[in-house]
Protein backbone atom coordinates (compact mmCIF):
# COMPACT_ATOMS: atom_id res chain seq x y z
CA UNK A 1 0.00 0.00 0.00
CA UNK A 2 1.56 3.53 -0.80
CA UNK A 3 2.11 5.92 2.36
CA UNK A 4 0.99 9.12 3.00
CA UNK A 5 4.09 11.62 3.64
CA UNK A 6 4.48 15.24 4.71
CA UNK A 7 7.08 17.64 3.69
CA UNK A 8 9.60 16.98 6.15
CA UNK A 9 9.47 13.20 5.46
CA UNK A 10 10.01 13.87 1.65
CA UNK A 11 13.67 15.72 2.51
CA UNK A 12 14.62 12.90 4.85
CA UNK A 13 13.75 10.62 2.15
CA UNK A 14 15.62 12.58 -0.60
CA UNK A 15 18.71 12.63 1.43
CA UNK A 16 18.69 8.94 1.27
CA UNK A 17 18.38 7.89 -2.19
CA UNK A 18 14.46 8.39 -2.99
CA UNK A 19 13.08 8.91 -6.46
CA UNK A 20 11.35 11.64 -6.53
CA UNK A 21 8.15 11.93 -9.88
CA UNK A 22 5.60 14.52 -10.86
CA UNK A 23 2.91 13.12 -12.22
CA UNK A 24 1.29 16.48 -14.00
CA UNK A 25 1.26 17.33 -17.34
CA UNK A 26 4.49 18.73 -18.96
CA UNK A 27 4.11 22.22 -19.33
CA UNK A 28 3.44 21.94 -15.71
CA UNK A 29 6.58 20.38 -14.66
CA UNK A 30 8.26 22.03 -17.26
CA UNK A 31 7.07 25.53 -15.27
CA UNK A 32 8.29 24.86 -12.17
CA UNK A 33 8.90 21.37 -10.40
CA UNK A 34 10.80 19.98 -6.94
CA UNK A 35 14.79 19.45 -7.34
CA UNK A 36 15.21 16.78 -9.11
CA UNK A 37 12.03 15.61 -9.62
CA UNK A 38 11.41 13.36 -12.81
CA UNK A 39 7.97 13.82 -14.80
CA UNK A 40 6.20 10.87 -15.39
CA UNK A 41 2.58 11.94 -16.17
CA UNK A 42 -0.31 9.56 -14.58
CA UNK A 43 -1.74 9.21 -18.22
CA UNK A 44 1.44 7.69 -19.25
CA UNK A 45 2.57 5.62 -16.66
CA UNK A 46 3.18 2.30 -17.90
CA UNK A 47 5.93 -0.97 -17.84
CA UNK A 48 7.37 0.69 -20.17
CA UNK A 49 7.31 4.38 -19.22
CA UNK A 50 8.60 3.84 -15.79
CA UNK A 51 11.91 1.20 -16.41
CA UNK A 52 14.01 4.79 -15.78
CA UNK A 53 13.13 4.32 -11.82
CA UNK A 54 15.20 2.16 -10.07
CA UNK A 55 12.68 -0.14 -8.14
CA UNK A 56 15.06 -1.13 -5.72
CA UNK A 57 14.85 2.44 -4.29
CA UNK A 58 11.57 4.49 -2.72
CA UNK A 59 9.94 6.47 -4.99
CA UNK A 60 8.03 9.84 -3.88
CA UNK A 61 5.29 11.11 -5.84
CA UNK A 62 3.28 14.09 -5.90
CA UNK A 63 1.24 16.46 -8.11
CA UNK A 64 0.18 20.16 -7.32
CA UNK A 65 -2.03 19.74 -4.40
CA UNK A 66 -4.80 17.45 -2.21
CA UNK A 67 -7.42 18.56 -3.71
CA UNK B 1 -4.19 12.63 -8.84
CA UNK B 2 -0.92 11.45 -6.92
CA UNK B 3 -2.67 9.09 -4.93
CA UNK B 4 -3.67 7.23 -8.19
CA UNK B 5 -0.20 7.49 -9.65
CA UNK B 6 1.80 5.67 -6.50
CA UNK B 7 -1.08 2.68 -6.66
CA UNK B 8 -0.44 2.78 -9.90
CA UNK B 9 3.35 2.43 -9.27
CA UNK B 10 2.66 -0.28 -7.13
CA UNK B 11 0.94 -2.59 -9.59
CA UNK B 12 3.78 -1.94 -11.74
CA UNK B 13 6.31 -3.47 -8.88
CA UNK B 14 6.97 -0.66 -6.96
CA UNK B 15 7.75 -2.13 -3.30
CA UNK B 16 8.33 1.24 -1.54
CA UNK B 17 6.36 3.88 -3.07
CA UNK B 18 5.32 7.26 -0.76
CA UNK B 19 2.16 9.89 -1.89
CA UNK B 20 3.27 13.49 -1.24
CA UNK B 21 -0.67 14.64 -1.26
CA UNK B 22 0.00 18.23 -0.09
CA UNK B 23 2.34 18.78 -3.43
CA UNK B 24 3.48 21.49 -5.07
CA UNK B 25 1.91 23.82 -3.85
CA UNK B 26 2.97 22.63 0.10
CA UNK B 27 6.54 22.43 -0.87
CA UNK B 28 6.75 25.98 -2.37
CA UNK B 29 4.56 27.63 0.12
CA UNK B 30 7.47 26.48 2.62
CA UNK B 31 9.58 28.98 0.78
CA UNK B 32 11.69 26.19 -0.37
CA UNK B 33 13.19 25.98 -3.77
CA UNK B 34 12.43 24.61 -7.15
CA UNK B 35 13.90 24.04 -10.82
CA UNK B 36 12.12 25.11 -13.82
CA UNK B 37 12.40 27.32 -17.04
CA UNK B 38 9.30 28.79 -16.65
CA UNK B 39 8.41 32.51 -15.83
CA UNK B 40 5.71 33.51 -12.96
CA UNK B 41 5.29 36.70 -11.50
CA UNK B 42 7.27 37.67 -7.96
CA UNK B 43 6.35 35.82 -5.01
CA UNK B 44 6.33 36.84 -1.44
CA UNK B 45 8.86 35.05 -0.60
CA UNK B 46 11.69 36.91 -3.24
CA UNK B 47 10.83 40.53 -1.25
CA UNK B 48 10.14 39.38 2.48
CA UNK B 49 12.73 39.96 5.50
CA UNK B 50 13.99 37.00 6.15
CA UNK B 51 15.42 38.13 9.48
CA UNK B 52 12.26 39.98 11.33
CA UNK B 53 13.01 40.29 15.24
CA UNK B 54 11.18 37.48 17.64
CA UNK B 55 10.88 37.06 21.04
CA UNK B 56 9.86 34.70 23.72
CA UNK B 57 6.44 34.63 25.00
CA UNK B 58 8.09 34.71 28.73
CA UNK B 59 10.48 37.89 27.91
CA UNK B 60 9.66 41.19 29.12
CA UNK B 61 7.86 43.83 26.95
CA UNK B 62 10.55 46.27 28.06
CA UNK B 63 13.37 44.00 27.35
CA UNK B 64 12.19 43.35 23.72
CA UNK B 65 10.72 47.13 23.01
CA UNK B 66 14.26 47.58 23.42
CA UNK B 67 16.06 44.88 20.75
CA UNK B 68 13.34 45.64 18.24
CA UNK B 69 13.67 49.70 18.33
CA UNK B 70 17.28 48.93 17.71
CA UNK B 71 17.21 46.57 14.81
CA UNK B 72 15.05 49.38 12.63
CA UNK B 73 11.90 47.54 13.49
CA UNK B 74 8.26 48.49 15.08
CA UNK B 75 6.71 44.96 15.22
CA UNK B 76 8.38 41.98 17.49
CA UNK B 77 7.33 38.31 16.53
CA UNK B 78 6.11 35.93 19.41
CA UNK B 79 7.93 32.28 18.68
CA UNK B 80 8.15 29.16 20.49
CA UNK B 81 11.72 27.27 20.00
CA UNK B 82 9.99 25.81 17.21
CA UNK B 83 9.30 28.79 15.38
CA UNK B 84 5.57 28.91 15.74
CA UNK B 85 4.54 31.88 15.34
CA UNK B 86 1.96 32.46 18.63
CA UNK B 87 1.54 36.43 18.04
CA UNK B 88 2.83 39.59 17.81
CA UNK B 89 3.72 42.42 19.57
CA UNK B 90 3.10 45.84 18.01
CA UNK B 91 5.25 48.71 19.68
CA UNK B 92 2.59 51.90 19.12
CA UNK B 93 0.14 49.56 21.06
CA UNK B 94 1.79 48.32 24.17
CA UNK B 95 3.30 50.23 27.09
CA UNK B 96 7.01 50.03 25.92
CA UNK B 97 8.21 50.40 29.51
CA UNK B 98 5.93 47.48 30.73
CA UNK B 99 7.87 45.02 32.71
CA UNK B 100 4.87 42.68 31.87
CA UNK B 101 5.37 39.50 30.08
CA UNK B 102 5.53 39.69 26.15
CA UNK B 103 2.40 36.89 26.59
CA UNK B 104 0.28 39.23 28.61
CA UNK B 105 -0.07 42.06 25.89
CA UNK B 106 0.87 40.24 22.76
CA UNK B 107 -2.03 39.31 19.81
CA UNK B 108 -2.60 36.36 19.19
CA UNK B 109 -2.82 34.81 16.22
CA UNK B 110 -2.09 36.95 13.37
CA UNK B 111 -2.71 36.59 10.17
CA UNK B 112 0.12 35.09 7.94
CA UNK B 113 0.90 34.56 3.95
CA UNK B 114 2.17 31.76 2.36
CA UNK B 115 5.90 32.27 0.56
CA UNK B 116 4.26 31.51 -3.22
CA UNK B 117 2.06 34.34 -3.27
CA UNK B 118 1.88 36.16 -5.81
CA UNK B 119 3.67 39.20 -4.61
CA UNK B 120 1.65 41.77 -6.21
CA UNK B 121 -1.62 40.48 -5.14
CA UNK B 122 -0.68 40.49 -1.68
CA UNK B 123 1.18 44.03 -1.78
CA UNK B 124 -2.78 44.97 -2.88
CA UNK B 125 -4.39 43.39 -0.43
CA UNK B 126 -2.08 44.92 2.30
CA UNK B 127 -2.59 48.46 0.89
CA UNK B 128 -6.62 47.76 0.90
CA UNK B 129 -6.76 47.40 4.08
CA UNK B 130 -3.80 49.70 5.39
CA UNK B 131 -1.40 46.66 7.06
CA UNK B 132 2.11 47.69 6.89
CA UNK B 133 3.61 44.39 7.75
CA UNK B 134 2.45 40.38 7.05
CA UNK B 135 4.38 37.37 8.96
CA UNK B 136 5.07 34.82 5.99
CA UNK B 137 4.55 31.60 7.55
CA UNK B 138 5.00 27.77 6.65
CA UNK B 139 1.44 26.26 6.37
CA UNK B 140 2.46 24.53 9.68
CA UNK B 141 2.59 28.37 10.82
CA UNK B 142 6.66 28.35 11.21
CA UNK B 143 7.91 31.64 10.80
CA UNK B 144 9.48 32.13 7.36
CA UNK B 145 9.80 35.96 7.46
CA UNK B 146 8.07 39.29 7.52
CA UNK B 147 7.18 41.31 4.38
CA UNK B 148 6.89 45.03 4.23
CA UNK B 149 4.56 47.45 2.53
CA UNK B 150 7.43 49.99 2.30
CA UNK B 151 9.52 47.29 0.60
CA UNK B 152 7.23 45.99 -1.77
CA UNK B 153 6.85 47.10 -5.46
CA UNK B 154 3.69 48.72 -6.19
CA UNK B 155 0.98 47.05 -6.63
Amino acid sequence: MPLATDRQRVRELLETGAQLVEVLPRDEYDDEHLPGAIHLPLKSLTADSVARLDPGRPVIVYCWDAL
Amino acid sequence: MSPRAAWRLERLGFTEVYDYAAGKVDWMAAGLPTEGNGTHPPRVLEAMDADPPTCDPTERVADVVALVRDAGWTTCLVVNPDRIVLGRVRLDRVDVGSLASVEDVMEPGPATVRAHEDLSEVSARMQRRSVDTLIVSTPEGQLLGMLRLDRTPPA
